[in-house]
């Protein structure tokens, strides 16, 4: 009977996670498939926060990627210069756009192909709460 | 009279040197993935130089891309007198031959270079551009290149005739061909 308790308490659980709402809404999610000759390559999207409170992403990870980062492009000296970035705060109701030439996502080192169409599963944390957003392959050299 | 004349010519000689514009370019030497290369060797009339190293994964790519879109635009004649080159200042981890296919899969007729640490910092200066290697160590990678975003458009001589800060469209890039080549 108790192990029943738990099953079913554990599911109630997982119901009530999977019917709360997401405060973000996503579109425009892409990543560029990795070129040879580099192990690095971005991904964008542009990212609105629904919710009455301000957000906090944390980037978590982008399977098969080796490591997913937050960066940001700021030219410094007459140089573009990129920077690590612990986190994305977006407050109510307003929108952030990861851009080429701006913030974006950095994926270092496939462990396996990644080719266009393919579609990775980018796992944020969203004010502590995980959360995975789907950006699809698309190819660079390509009109 | 003779006095006078050489005197206007003396100072018509002042004024064109005070008010020449400065060069900036010239030829010089890399590497490529068939070996030594000087820019000389098979300069076209027109030719687009990127600076940036293979392992960017934004600005340098966007550079890149739109460079094929613009250079899409031309007919075979046209791109016979053109050529796009990327030259990686990144000489501790792109070699010859992973620039060259790195730049190949943007445009098959894409130049990827690299060369000594003396090779690029000479040619970097010869273009009035420039790159710190910044450490990283909260990053994957360890490291980034702050480098200038720039579209160079050399003569045929290497010098600088023209020149795209930070480009965000291939229209621009479009423009800039159609007014030079």
């Amino acid at each position: 009977m108790k192990k029943l308790i738990f099953v079913a308490v554990g599911v109630l659980a997982l119901s009530l996670q999977a019917l709360a709402k997401s405060p973000i809404e996503v579109t425009d999610a892409r990543i560029f498939a990795p070129m040879k000759g580099s192990n690095a390559t971005a991904g964008y999207a542009v990212i609105k926060n629904i919710s009455q409170k301000s957000v906090t992403l944390v980037l978590k990870k982008a399977e098969p990627f080796q490591a997913a980062e937050l960066h940001e492009t700021i030219e410094k000296d007459g140089r573009m210069s990129m920077q690590r970035i612990e986190k994305l705060v977006i407050e109510a109701h307003h929108g952030f756009e990861l851009k080429p030439g701006g913030n974006h996502i950095m994926l270092f080192d496939a462990n396996k192909a990644v080719n266009e169409n393919d579609v990775i599963h980018v796992q944020f944390d969203i004010d502590g709460h995980p959360e995975t957003v789907d950006f699809k392959v698309i190819l660079r050299n390509k009109n | 009279m003779i006095a006078a004349f050489i005197s206007l010519i003396g100072v018509a000689a002042i004024l064109f040197y005070a008010n020449r514009t400065p060069t900036l370019g010239g030829n010089f030497e890399a590497v490529s993935v068939t070996g030594a290369w000087h820019f000389a060797d098979e300069a076209k009339d027109l030719n687009l130089l990127y600076i940036g190293y293979a392992k960017c994964p934004d600005v340098c790519p966007l550079a890149l891309s739109y460079s094929r879109e613009a250079v899409a635009k031309f007919s075979v004649d046209e791109l016979k007198r053109l050529r796009v080159l990327f030259l990686s200042v990144d000489t501790e981890h792109d070699t010859p031959q992973s620039v060259a296919e790195y730049a190949k899969q943007f445009d098959p007729n894409f130049i990827g270079l690299t060369g000594s640490k003396n090779q690029i910092d000479r040619a970097v200066n010869l273009f009035g551009a420039s790159y710190i290697v910044e450490l990283n160590p909260k990053s994957y990678l360890g490291y980034s290149i702050a480098h200038t975003d720039r579209i160079f458009f050399l003569n045929k001589k290497g010098i600088v005739i023209d020149s795209i800060t930070s480009p965000r469209s291939s229209e621009i890039i479009v423009e800039k061909i159609k007014e030079h080549l």
